[in-house]
């Protein structure tokens, strides 16, 4: 799901690149050292992601898993993963370079709002309700990516509901793969460290668990 | 807001570094044979643009032939009266590539343009286009376009295969950026 280059109007482009540097500087604000390391894990999984090809029918689809870094990274997904369209950009040849705006609004706003869809799991309180608000988190980056793509490509003078259709009904694999994926380590990562997934630092329903979150960190250094 | 002008800082120096960047492109191809032109449309990943839509202007922007690429991404048309035309095929969600032609000849490309923003790349086939009058040179360039076609495609998909040692690069970018990053925000605070 990467747009190239050399397809969208200039406005889009221009509107692309303003929206990145907003809500790069919207996310970084009050970045603490002790995040870094977990940011830069998130970014690398998510390079690195797109390359893992699932074959479906006739043709396949990639990962994308920008919903999996919001649900890590909350906030800090957005510059994880324009660092991580950068590279692919220049490295994989996917999009382009004039389109890391476009692009990085386009999945870094799914990761945005997959962080929301998880953060909503504090509403709720049945068992198991982080591993279903994970899979939903990782199917709706998807959802939201492809609506952003389908926004952007009104201006190839496609119709939007048209080409959003296809676009949808395109991803729908790869939403049930993100969902499961997401879900999947969403489970793991609760049994063997739930402090890694955004949200318990922040979090005011749990002062226990962002106490200990706080300790585990620091003795592991 | 000073740590997200140092994140742009480093983004930015990155992106002047390295600048050799090859795209997923949607490549056009076409040639005379017996009266028709044959145009052939493939990804630079070697798959092959079905029910692509296809559509041949000529100079004055009439719409000549309209039509879509079969399962090997292909479509032919018989040669137009007019002097110059244009080809554009429509992968959709994207993927778009147009190519001038002059007599049966390609005169220019435009891979995964936007319709809007023309800019043409006026490649070695110029020179040899101005120069078609002879009829055997016009043979043997299309016999060695043919017999080159695989090889050239050859080449394509070896450039645009991911290397195992551009991962591993963009990881350790992914670390050594960040690091960089982390030392700075040590150091202010």
């Amino acid at each position: 799901m990467h747009v190239s280059d050399g397809l969208l109007s200039g406005a889009v482009i221009t509107a692309g690149f303003v929206g990145t540097a907003i809500l790069t500087a919207a996310t970084l604000r009050k970045m603490e050292l002790e995040e870094i390391p977990k940011i830069s894990v998130a970014t690398s999984v998510f390079f690195v992601a797109s390359l893992i090809h699932i074959p479906v029918g006739p043709s396949s689809v990639h990962l994308l898993l920008n919903g999996l870094v919001g649900i890590i990274l909350g906030w800090r997904a957005f510059p994880a993963i324009l660092l991580g369209i950068i590279l692919q950009a220049i490295l994989f040849g996917h999009g382009g370079v004039t389109v890391i705006g476009v692009n990085s609004v386009m999945l870094g706003g799914g990761a945005l709002v997959a962080f929301g869809i998880w953060q909503l799991r504090h509403k709720f309180s049945f068992s198991k309700n982080e591993v279903i608000f994970g899979g939903l988190a990782g199917a709706s980056a998807t959802i939201a990516s492809g609506l952003i793509l389908s926004a952007a490509l009104i201006t190839t003078g496609e119709e939007f509901t048209v080409t959003a259709g296809i676009v949808l009904a395109y991803h729908i694999p790869v939403m049930i793969i993100e969902g499961l994926v997401a879900g999947a380590c969403v489970g793991f990562l609760l049994k063997t460290k739930p402090e890694v997934l955004s949200g318990f630092r922040y979090s005011s329903h749990h002062p226990s668990i962002n106490k200990s979150a706080a300790t585990s960190d620091s003795s592991k250094d | 807001m000073n740590s997200a002008w140092k994140f742009g800082l480093l983004c930015l120096t990155l992106l002047v570094l390295m600048s050799s960047a090859h795209a997923h492109k949607l490549n056009l191809f076409a040639f005379e044979e017996a009266g028709k032109i044959f145009v052939e449309g493939y990804f630079s990943d070697g798959i092959k643009p079905k029910t692509g839509k296809i559509k041949v202007f000529d100079s004055t922007g009439t719409l000549l032939y309209e039509g879509k690429t079969d399962n090997n991404g292909s479509y032919i048309f018989p040669k137009p009266n007019v002097d110059e035309y244009r080809i554009e095929l429509d992968a959709g969600l994207g993927h778009k590539s147009a190519l001038g032609m002059k007599g049966g000849e390609i005169f220019s490309k435009e891979e995964d343009q936007a319709s809007g923003s023309k800019e043409l790349h006026s490649s070695s086939n110029t020179m040899l286009a101005l120069g078609s009058n002879d009829e055997l040179r016009s043979i043997v360039r299309q016999a060695v376009a043919e017999a080159t076609r695989p090889l050239a495609r050859e080449i394509v998909e070896l450039k645009t295969k991911t290397k195992f040692s551009d991962i591993v690069g963009g990881i350790g970018f992914i670390l050594g950026l960040l690091g960089i990053f982390a030392y700075l925000t040590a150091r202010k605070g």
